[in-house]
This record gives C-alpha cells, sequence and structure tokens, in this order.
C-alpha cells in the first residue's frame, strides 16, 4: 500500500472562463485560473514554486513557455497529457513532491481553449493509432468506441438507454443549480434524453459533451500553509494512477479502478459505503457506470441497478453524483474536463459551492478516465478526498 | 481509384493501407513470436522484436459489438451513410475495426477482407454469412466522383 499524503492538502478550487468558444489560448486560461488561485489564497505569486499543467491545445507552447508567459520561476514542472486522468494524477503528484520539499505550493490546472475547427483537428490526429485503425473508419473520433463500449455493456449486461438517460437527466438536475454549467439553463427530461438524435448509435445527443473553452484548477501546500493563510481546505486521503489495465480484454467495460479501488480504500482508511460525493469522469455515461462498478459501489454488471436506486442528484438521501452537472451538462474544456471533478469535490467538501451544495459533506470519491489511444482509454486514476477544517 | 494515400498515416499504417488497397488481405506480423501487429506499428506489442513483416494472416473473426455512425467529422463520410462500423476480435488475434453492411450482434461469425474507401484508401471490412463482397466495396464505390 502507498505511504500516506499528510500532511498535505488541497485548497483554492477555481473554475475559470468557460465558453462554447474563446478567441484566447491557453495562457490567457492559466494565468486567469492561477490569478484566481492567488486570490482566494492571499498568497503572492513568487510563492507558487510548482505548476502542473494539463492541455491538449497548449501547443506549439509547452508547459516551460506557460513559466516565461506568466512571470513564474519554479522548481517543478509537471506536464500532464493524460486528458481525463489528469487533475487525480496532478493532485498526486503535486502532493508527493510538497511532501518530500521539492515544491513548497503546486499550482494544479487543466485548461484548453476552443474554436469551431479545433475538436475536428484534435480528434483527427489523436495517435497514430486513431489514425490508422479508427479515423477511417467513418471519422466519428471518440464517438466510435465509445459507442463499442455502450454496445458492448448493454449486450453483455442487459443495459437500456434510458438506464444512461437517468445519468444524464440527473446530472442536468445539478448543472441548473450550478451557475457555470454551459447547459445548466436548459433542463433536460427523459423523453427528450430518448427523442435525441442518433449520434453513433446506440449514443444519442445527450450521451454526448459539448466541446468548450474553460479552465480548472487548485492549489497545493503543506496543511500548516493552509492554516497559517485561514483556508478552507479538504485532506488527500489516497490516490493512484493507472496506465493500459487490462489490456488483454476484447472491449473495455473496466479499468484501473477494478484493479486498484480495494488499495484505494485502504490508504484512505475507509470503504465505498463512507462517500458522500462522487465525481466521476463522464466523457460518455458508460464510463460513469464502469467507474461506479470498479470502485465498487456496485458489483460489476450491477451499476443499471445502482441508478434505478439511486438519484444522483446533489439533494438526494443517497450518494451525490456529478453535482456541477459534470462534462454531460457542463461542457467538456479539453484537459480541463480531467480536474472538473476534483475542482468541484473541494469546493463541495469546502461548503463552498453555489446553490449545488450537498449538504455536510465529509468525503468525495474523484475518479478520472483519459487517452481513447484507438479502442480504449488507456489512463485512469482516482482519488479520495476528506474535508479538513471546515 | 487514387494511387495515393488522402488520409495522413503513420508509417507502418501507410504501408498497410496501400497493400489493402490492392486488394490484398495481410496484417503485420512479427517474425518471432507470429502475433498479428494491430493497430499497425514496427515493434511487436509482446516481445519486442522491431522484425515486423506484412504477411497473410487467418481471415476468420467474431463481432465484439457494432454501432452506426450517423454523425461524421470527415466531410467524405458526410453523404453515403449512416455507416455501420464493427469491432471484430480476430482469429488472428488482435482486435480491429472495421466496415460492415449492416449492424451485427456480438458472437457473429464474419471474414475479414481488404477494399478500397471513399476516398481509394486500403481499409478492413468485414462480412458476415450470405454479405456480398462487391455489396461492401459498392457502398463506397457509389460515392467517387
Amino acid at each position: 500500500m502507498s505511504d500516506s499524503y499528510d500532511p498535505i492538502v488541497l485548497t483554492a478550487p477555481v473554475t475559470f472562463g468557460y465558453e462554447r468558444y474563446s478567441d484566447h489560448g491557453v495562457p490567457w486560461f492559466t494565468g486567469n485560473t492561477l490569478a484566481a488561485m492567488l486570490h482566494l489564497s492571499g498568497l503572492d505569486k513568487s510563492a507558487i514554486d510548482g505548476l502542473a499543467i494539463a492541455s491538449f491545445s497548449l501547443p506549439p507552447d509547452t508547459p516551460a513557455s506557460l513559466t516565461e508567459y506568466l512571470g513564474l520561476e519554479l522548481r517543478l514542472l509537471e506536464a500532464l497529457p493524460f486528458g481525463g486522468a489528469s487533475g487525480v494524477i496532478a493532485a498526486r503528484r503535486a502532493a508527493r513532491a510538497v511532501q518530500a520539499g521539492d515544491a513548497n505550493v503546486v499550482a494544479c490546472i487543466g485548461a484548453d481553449t476552443s474554436n469551431p475547427s479545433s475538436f475536428g483537428d484534435l480528434i483527427a490526429n489523436f495517435s497514430t493509432a486513431t489514425m490508422d485503425a479508427s479515423y477511417p473508419y467513418a471519422a466519428a473520433g471518440p464517438n466510435l468506441p465509445f459507442a463499442i463500449m455502450t454496445a458492448a455493456y448493454m449486450e453483455r449486461y442487459g443495459a437500456k438507454r434510458e438506464d444512461f438517460g437517468r445519468i444524464c437527466v440527473a446530472q442536468r438536475y445539478n448543472a441548473n443549480h450550478c451557475d457555470y454549467a454551459l447547459l445548466g439553463g436548459k433542463t433536460l427530461t427523459l423523453s427528450q434524453y430518448m427523442d435525441a438524435r442518433p449520434v453513433v448509435e446506440p449514443l444519442h445527443l445527450f450521451d454526448c459533451v459539448m466541446p468548450c473553452a474553460g479552465a480548472d484548477g487548485f492549489l497545493v501546500m503543506r496543511e500548516a500553509q493552509a492554516r497559517e493563510l485561514q483556508l478552507p481546505y479538504v485532506y488527500l486521503k489516497g490516490a493512484f494512477e493507472s496506465f493500459n489495465a487490462f489490456a488483454d480484454d476484447l472491449v473495455q467495460l473496466r479499468s484501473g479502478w477494478s484493479k486498484h479501488g480495494t488499495a484505494l480504500y485502504e490508504q484512505a482508511h475507509m470503504a465505498a459505503k463512507d462517500i458522500n460525493i462522487i465525481e466521476t469522469y463522464d466523457d460518455y455515461p458508460v464510463v460513469v457506470m464502469m467507474q461506479f462498478e470498479g470502485m465498487q459501489l456496485c458489483r460489476e454488471g450491477q451499476a443499471v441497478q445502482y441508478v434505478q436506486d439511486n438519484e444522483l442528484r446533489f439533494d438526494s438521501d443517497g450518494p451525490a453524483h456529478n453535482t456541477s452537472g459534470g462534462q454531460l451538462s457542463v461542457g467538456q474544456a479539453g484537459a480541463a474536463g480531467g480536474f472538473l471533478g476534483i475542482v468541484e469535490a473541494i469546493r463541495q467538501l469546502t461548503n463552498s459551492a453555489g446553490a449545488n451544495q450537498v449538504k455536510s459533506p465529509m468525503n468525495a470519491l474523484v475518479t478520472g478516465f483519459g487517452m481513447i489511444n484507438y479502442d480504449r482509454g488507456l489512463c485512469s486514476s482516482a482519488a479520495i478526498l476528506s474535508a479538513g477544517n471546515v | 481509384m487514387s494511387d495515393r494515400l488522402s488520409r495522413p498515416r503513420s508509417i507502418p499504417g501507410a504501408a498497410l493501407s496501400a497493400t489493402l488497397g490492392d486488394g490484398k488481405f495481410e496484417l503485420p506480423c512479427c517474425t518471432s513470436c507470429g502475433g498479428v501487429q494491430y493497430p499497425p506499428r514496427d515493434i511487436c506489442r509482446r516481445c519486442l522484436s522491431d522484425d515486423i513483416e506484412i504477411r497473410e494472416c487467418n481471415r476468420g473473426g467474431r463481432v465484439v459489438a457494432s454501432v452506426v455512425v450517423h454523425r461524421s467529422f470527415a466531410d467524405d463520410f458526410e453523404h453515403g451513410g449512416p455507416w455501420a462500423i464493427a469491432s471484430i476480435e480476430m482469429d488472428a488475434g488482435s482486435i480491429v475495426f472495421a466496415h460492415v453492411l449492416e449492424p451485427l450482434r456480438g458472437g457473429t461469425e464474419v471474414t475479414i477482407v481488404a477494399i478500397n474507401d471513399v476516398l481509394g484508401d486500403g481499409v478492413l471490412g468485414a462480412l458476415a454469412e450470405g454479405h456480398e463482397f462487391q455489396a461492401l466495396q459498392d457502398k463506397f464505390s457509389t460515392f467517387h466522383e
């Protein structure tokens, strides 16, 4: 089992600049997110000596370019090309660096911009495997492998479209109470979900995220420093990252969560029943079900029953799920989508969410998933956070 | 048919597409351990030998799952759809995506073939029992200018 992350905490959660398209580049989103974190924490820019950054649209600039652009002098710079798994991985690596004394305060940021052609360009050249073996098959981008996973899940476990719809409809309800959710101004009913146009069957419109621009971030520091600054913070009770798990499975219906979930709960000294808030990576609802199962909220193949038994809203009696509306209702700001869940969890556990605040939450599970290289996501991650000083 | 690849591919991917474009069903295989290398690559994912050769292999396979693409990100697929695509477990030991004539249930036995897509590039198709090669090929030929 991995060592504890004590006495490291996560603080200053920021969600910045979500919009459908933007004329600004990644440095602008990164700089504004950092400025908001400094404002929240009262720290001077010179106090930031580490940066962990995830972005798809940063090139031709690099993480090193950002240090010059934003006038940062650092002794730790971590690039996280892990897409939807990157937020948890940032927290984990930043916490270890601070614990070991390699940095004092690490800003962890996911940021991406968006324009009308950027998503198409990204998926056309995502990896050599997609160029050779996926894109020539009707150029459907990630919708192709996720439609295959969804179809396989439906055939194997008897899931129906309505079951996926429950997840999307509950998340839209949460988004209706979250001010930065781009689709939060629109309601979504199960019948609207069912009547939506097909995209890549069995996926229909509301199973797919809307690409957008935006950024999310948080600070990692020692608990003593957060106390001195009188900041609300959360503990990182456990975390893992996993790559290319279950490579021999014919179709991906599980990932690193099934391999490392038990160890994560042991590291955090808790069980699935202790979790009040679940923030999953929701690029498609079938992946949400895989995360529920892998993290033992239900048994493998039982997520259909789980979503029928649990309302999954921020104000439900049971565990709250994707309290901001998730990417399905906030929008997918590239790699920032991999930070959306952990930043929202920090906000919830420090009681600093808005109208979507969960009542007195103690523990949150955050899961990540990313990089569909060909037919499956190669990166997965998860963390358990607990309320700190609130 | 075009005599060049119209989409960007890796070097091993371009070599495979050229072979498939000539109507030959062959795939990259490791000469050391024999494993099929798909998606195409120049080093074996099992034994790390870099002696990879495009050669004939078993054409049989079973559908893992299939889907229907209504929304494509490339202009050349915007017309002529929707496109049925299947994920197939090859008897030769790899997972391939392939064009199919219609959605097929998991477990359906198929034969994998080489076809030319809308742009003339060589790609993989799969035929279930009763499916004609020409019917699958014609799905693309119809849309050539």
